[in-house]
């Protein structure tokens, strides 16, 4: 990663930004000042940097450990290393099962929650019709609803529906909880695009359908990645709506997602299922957050790039 | 965590549990309209099982198919379901063509509320945990089957004797209803204070059996440089029924019976007071574990068992909570609550009689002849000794645990359950599950009383307030005993 | 021109919004009907009570409580979280050297572990900060023995077991979690911003602190002002952590008791007030909308546009 943000003119498209091979930055003068200026700065972020680690190290630790030293030597490390809790927290937690089961569904929900929230603001943004103000503050207001009021109501509507106990109903759900906020962004950066290459479009007989899916689209990428980055964050950890809709089918809950085998393993500690049980939960933690944050390191510019997308303007 | 309706741990797991329940009660209630009552029956029968087959004995009393599988769901919380799987081997020797299907969960509620709902339930219901059905409902709605056939079968495997005969007085009371029996609650669980013996034998301490001898032990360990006290400190529920079983043993029967029924003043009544004023003692003392209000359960049973306090109230399950962390030689060693004073109407050895881990068979069960089967092999002396083998809590079948003294911790349940049958019961208080506000609000107050800010006037009188508000309050059901 | 105009307004509008009415609205408005019942949830009976549970909540000492406690959370979550988040964000890109350099010295490794908590679920951030907390050799106290404070002389009885800082334990925890999202959002807008207006700025004399508020936060302002309502509307909620840590509120005599825990704790623990419940969960409604109203009133002002 040598690429450096490159100077471009203040009204450059966005999108260029920062990839173009850039010429060498202003070197650094080390002198007092600075070494000065920065170390308070840097002091600042090894603190907050140490705050984050070293839980994360204990965490690590006491997934080695017994529970019996974690709790008499919470800070110690272990007798022996009890690597056995991996295996246990993968066979009990049976994660490999809910950790296909967590990217079928948040795969399938971000995608969907991407066509139907581009599609409703898109028209929304740009198209007038009656009803058109109304529909919008409709979806925002359900950014404000507080979830205990819906819960039960819901559990309802899904079972009236089959969609009880089940990935798809999971997945129609989240797209349907994840319109909102969605909606709002979305419209917000539709209005934000140029209207001229849609009349343009428009003189060159394409039809509706066609401007938005060959131009808008397309040009709404930065956004859409945007909400989508969002979006699979929050599907991914969400934890509330699998546990009221996603109660477990079968002895092996072979219907449960990461969340909900965490929220098992740390719910198992409770009681003492094993002479490892905390460590089995901390095990699974481990097991469960490998994945995704070796994907954040990987795409962490793609990431950072995605968030940006202009659309906040 | 095993008995909750004596100490209710809610977490966010159970709102969602209960929230999945309500949803499916809704739906079948026809709730906001929606018309969705399935199962057919008007459900106010109660299923009285009928033979399956010809071959009724001594062997199979109640006729059980032999090929019939049998359906068992275990709440798998403090005692595990190990036991559950030995029991369902003894079936499966008996009844070697059966199959027997397993399901181990904490949310008892989530999983069988839908099956219930739709007639399909299975024929064996472990009710018990954070999660549990409402017994009460269960019945009046004809759901459960009455267990009179069980209860003059013969039992298992002690010749002579009914299934009735083997169990401790009383111990089916807390699901009798009108006088009929409808379900079986299997673990002997006695609450009370836990301490090591061996620390006590070494420094020559004896368990204190008045509160007198309990402040003088408390100058005695705290000249060693040991606390006499902590409790499970973010749950102050442990310290209240230590409460409630003082208040009994103190002013008897009725004072806690006041209490129960909102009468007014209850909570002013002289022995509350009384034992308000000894727990203000341990906190003005300075007899309490410093910084045991901001300890869960688990933390303050392991700071007991790394001996940091030396007497901690629970239940009998803690051993099965912390079996990892015991020291090799710790004495784990349960007693009843001391005595107030001289005074005290109920001798020392007095306990309430709280068994937990009820066992339902479903009325609307495929194998009903099974479930009844698979109670009456849990009763026998093997399946009983297995649990208790297993989870160190006696069961409610009497004299077969004698053999098991090796355990220390059966060893010290069982004298004090032997002395405790010697003298008469104590009642089990009934507010806290009339009642949850009520009881919210007492254990907050004895939390406070013991650690911070309230002294025992001030604890009775917030408590008190409490209850007048949930007397008057009309969106609360009223109940009497 | 434009033909087809109404059907493909109806095509592209019509799923989205039967999904949002059918799985969102309809739970919400059967929600607010409960709020006019008596229903326990364990029963099939229920009366309507008209606005009986309104006037019942409106004396209720214990629910203003609740609500006061989400006010403080209000008001200092957000205000901790950005200003933590904007700090990291700008000392990590360009407005934090002064505009001469990417960002300060590790910014690539600081970016990745300041998002680490983001990934851990928040019933096992909670869990985390029990153990973190406890008054049994817990790291903080741990830490503070090390030099040579006592934890429980400055808090008694512990972080968790005491009233007036149970809370802002519990805030810590929260905003431990959710710093590094946002820092994440800012950094990617603080890199949308062109360079030159750095180097303009520099070369003008501006501080990094002046390039901060004369520069950077105006540009950003559309990012604040999302992740104003977002953090609200979590500081509104906050169930997860107030679970485990304060057992639903009930923990430190009620200390971290909220508008959540509570209308959970009336619906399934406190018999079953099912009706009583929802009335809160309507108000909670209340105060969200009127919330997300003012920040945005609040927050309003002339965009940038670069």
């Amino acid at each position: 990663m040598t690429t450096l943000p490159t100077p471009t003119s203040p009204a450059a498209g966005s999108a260029e930004r920062g990839h173009s091979p850039a010429p060498a930055p202003p070197p650094a003068r080390f002198t007092g000042a600075r070494i000065l200026s920065d170390g308070i700065p840097q002091v600042f972020l090894i603190a907050w940097g140490l705050l984050v680690v070293l839980p994360m190290l204990w965490v690590l630790i006491s997934s080695l450990k017994t529970n019996r030293e974690i709790f008499t030597s919470p800070f110690g490390l272990p007798e022996t290393w009890e690597f056995g809790t991996y295996v246990d927290a993968w066979q009990t937690a049976n994660i490999g099962r809910f950790f296909f089961n967590t990217v079928v569904v948040v795969v399938c929900g971000v995608l969907l929650t991407l066509l139907f929230s581009s599609m409703a603001a898109y028209v929304l943004a740009r198209y007038e019709f009656p009803g058109n103000r109304f529909i919008y503050y409709l979806f925002l207001a359900g950014m404000m609803f507080p979830l205990f009021l819906a819960i039960v109501p819901l559990v309802k509507v899904t079972q009236n529906l089959g969609l009880y106990q089940n990935l798809v109903g999971l997945i129609i759900v989240y797209v349907a909880f994840s319109l909102p906020f969605s909606v709002f962004f979305l419209t917000a950066f539709f209005q934000s695009l140029p209207k001229e290459l849609a009349e343009a479009a428009f003189i060159d007989g394409a039809g509706h359908f066609r401007t938005f899916f060959q131009i808008m689209l397309p040009l709404a990428r930065p956004g859409l990645i945007s909400i989508g980055v969002f979006n699979f964050l929050g599907q991914w950890n969400q934890y509330m709506l699998p546990l009221v809709l996603n109660t477990p089918k079968d002895d092996e809950r072979s219907n449960f997602l990461l969340t909900q085998g965490l929220a098992d393993l740390a719910l198992r500690t409770r009681y003492e299922s094993s002479a490892t049980s905390v460590a089995e939960m901390f095990a699974g933690l481990v097991i469960a957050m490998i994945p995704v944050l070796a994907v954040y390191i990987v795409f962490q510019r793609r990431v950072e790039e995605g968030l940006t997308a202009g659309a906040l303007k | 965590m095993t008995n909750r309706r004596a100490y209710p741990g809610f977490d966010r797991r159970e709102f969602l549990r209960r929230a999945g329940f309500l949803a499916t009660a809704a739906s079948a209630t026809s709730l906001l309209g929606a018309c969705a009552t399935s199962g057919g029956g008007d459900g106010s029968t109660t299923a009285t099982p009928k033979p399956t087959s010809s071959n009724v004995d001594a062997r199979n009393p109640f006729g059980v198919d032999p090929k019939a599988a049998l359906d068992v769901v275990i709440f798998k919380g403090g005692f595990s379901d190990e036991y559950a799987k030995y029991h369902e081997s003894m079936y499966q020797k008996r009844y070697p063509d059966a199959t027997v299907k397993h399901l181990g969960t904490q949310e008892i509620t989530a999983q069988l509320q839908p099956r219930f709902v739709n007639g399909t339930p299975p024929d064996v219901v472990d009710n018990s945990g954070a999660q549990d059905m409402d017994t009460a409902t269960l019945v009046t709605q004809g759901q459960l089957s009455e267990l009179s056939q069980l209860l003059s079968a013969p039992a298992w495997d002690i010749s002579g004797k009914t299934v009735q005969d083997t169990l401790a007085p009383g111990s089916l009371d807390p699901l009798t209803f009108d006088g009929k029996v409808y379900g079986i609650p299997y673990a002997f669980n006695i609450n009370g204070l836990w301490h090591d013996q061996k620390l006590f034998t070494d420094n020559g301490w004896e368990v204190p059996k008045t509160w007198d001898a309990m402040m003088a032990l408390g100058e005695k360990t705290k000249a060693k440089g040991l606390p006499l006290w902590t409790y499970q400190g973010q749950y102050p529920g442990y310290m209240l029924t230590v409460f409630n079983a003082m208040v009994q043993k103190h002013g008897g029967k009725d004072v806690i019976k006041n209490i129960d029924n909102l009468e007014d003043g209850a909570w002013q009544q002289d022995s509350v007071r009384a034992v308000a004023e000894a727990f203000f003692e341990l906190k003005s003392k300075g007899y309490i574990l410093p910084g045991t209000a901001s300890l869960s359960h688990t933390q303050s049973q392991a700071a007991w068992l790394q001996r940091k306090a030396a007497i901690i109230p629970c239940g009998s399950w803690l051993k099965s909570e912390m079996k990892s962390q015991v020291p090799a030689d710790f004495q784990m060693s349960i007693t009843p609550s001391p005595s107030l004073d001289a005074n005290d109407k109920f001798p020392f050895e007095a306990i309430p009689n709280t068994p937990t881990e009820s066992f339902l068979v479903p009325s609307k069960a495929k194998n009903v002849a099974g479930g009844l089967e698979y109670l009456r092999l849990m009763l026998s002396k093997e399946g009983a000794q297995k649990f208790a083998e297993l989870t160190f809590t006696l069961t409610i079948v009497q004299g077969v645990h004698d053999e098991q003294e090796h355990d220390p911790v059966l060893k010290s349940s069982l004298a004090t359950l032997t002395a405790a049958q010697k003298v008469e019961r104590l009642d089990a208080a009934t507010y806290g599950t009339w009642y949850r506000p009520l009881v919210e609000e007492a254990e907050a107050a004895i939390g406070v009383l013991l650690t911070s800010s309230l002294d025992a006037k001030g604890f009775v009188e917030r408590v008190q307030k409490k209850a007048d508000a949930v007397k008057k309050d009309p969106k609360i059901k009223k109940f009497t005993r | 021109m434009r033909k087809g105009r109404v059907p493909f307004i109806i095509t592209f509008l019509a799923p989205p919004l039967l999904l949002y009415v059918v799985f969102v609205l309809s739970p919400f408005v059967q929600g607010i009907q409960i709020s006019f019942t008596n229903w326990t949830g364990f029963t099939p009976n229920f009366d309507y009570v008209g606005f009986q549970n309104y006037t019942a909540l409106i004396g209720d000492s214990a629910w203003w409580h609740a609500v006061t406690n989400n006010l403080k959370l209000l008001i200092v979550i957000p205000i901790v979280t950005l200003a933590l988040a904007l700090a990291f964000a700008t000392l990590l890109t360009r407005g934090g050297t002064g505009g001469t350099q990417h960002g300060l010295a590790g910014q690539r490794l600081y970016r990745v572990v300041y998002f680490f908590p983001q990934v851990i679920p928040v019933v096992i951030v909670a869990i985390m900060f029990q153990f973190i907390y406890s008054t049994q050799s817990g790291l903080l106290q741990q830490t503070l023995d090390f030099i040579g404070i006592d934890l429980l002389e400055l808090i008694p009885n512990g972080p968790l077991g005491n009233r007036d800082f149970i809370l802002w334990a519990i805030v810590i925890a929260a905003v431990w979690s959710t710093v590094g999202f946002y820092m994440v959002l800012f950094i990617a807008g603080m890199q949308q911003i062109p360079r030159e207006f750095f180097e303009a700025a520099a070369i003008d004399g501006a501080g990094r602190v002046r390039m901060f508020f004369h520069l950077t936060l105006p540009l950003l302002w559309g990012h604040v002002q999302v992740s104003l309502v977002h953090i609200g509307v979590g500081a509104l909620d906050m169930f997860a952590l107030m679970s485990v840590m304060a057992r639903n509120g009930v923990s430190a005599d009620y200390g971290g008791d909220v508008m959540a825990t509570q209308l959970y704790r009336t619906a399934f623990a406190l018999n079953s007030q099912f009706g009583y419940a929802s009335a809160m969960a309507t108000m909670l409604l209340g105060f969200s909308v009127l919330l997300a109203v003012l920040t945005f009133r609040i927050t309003r002002r002339e965009r940038l546009e670069y």
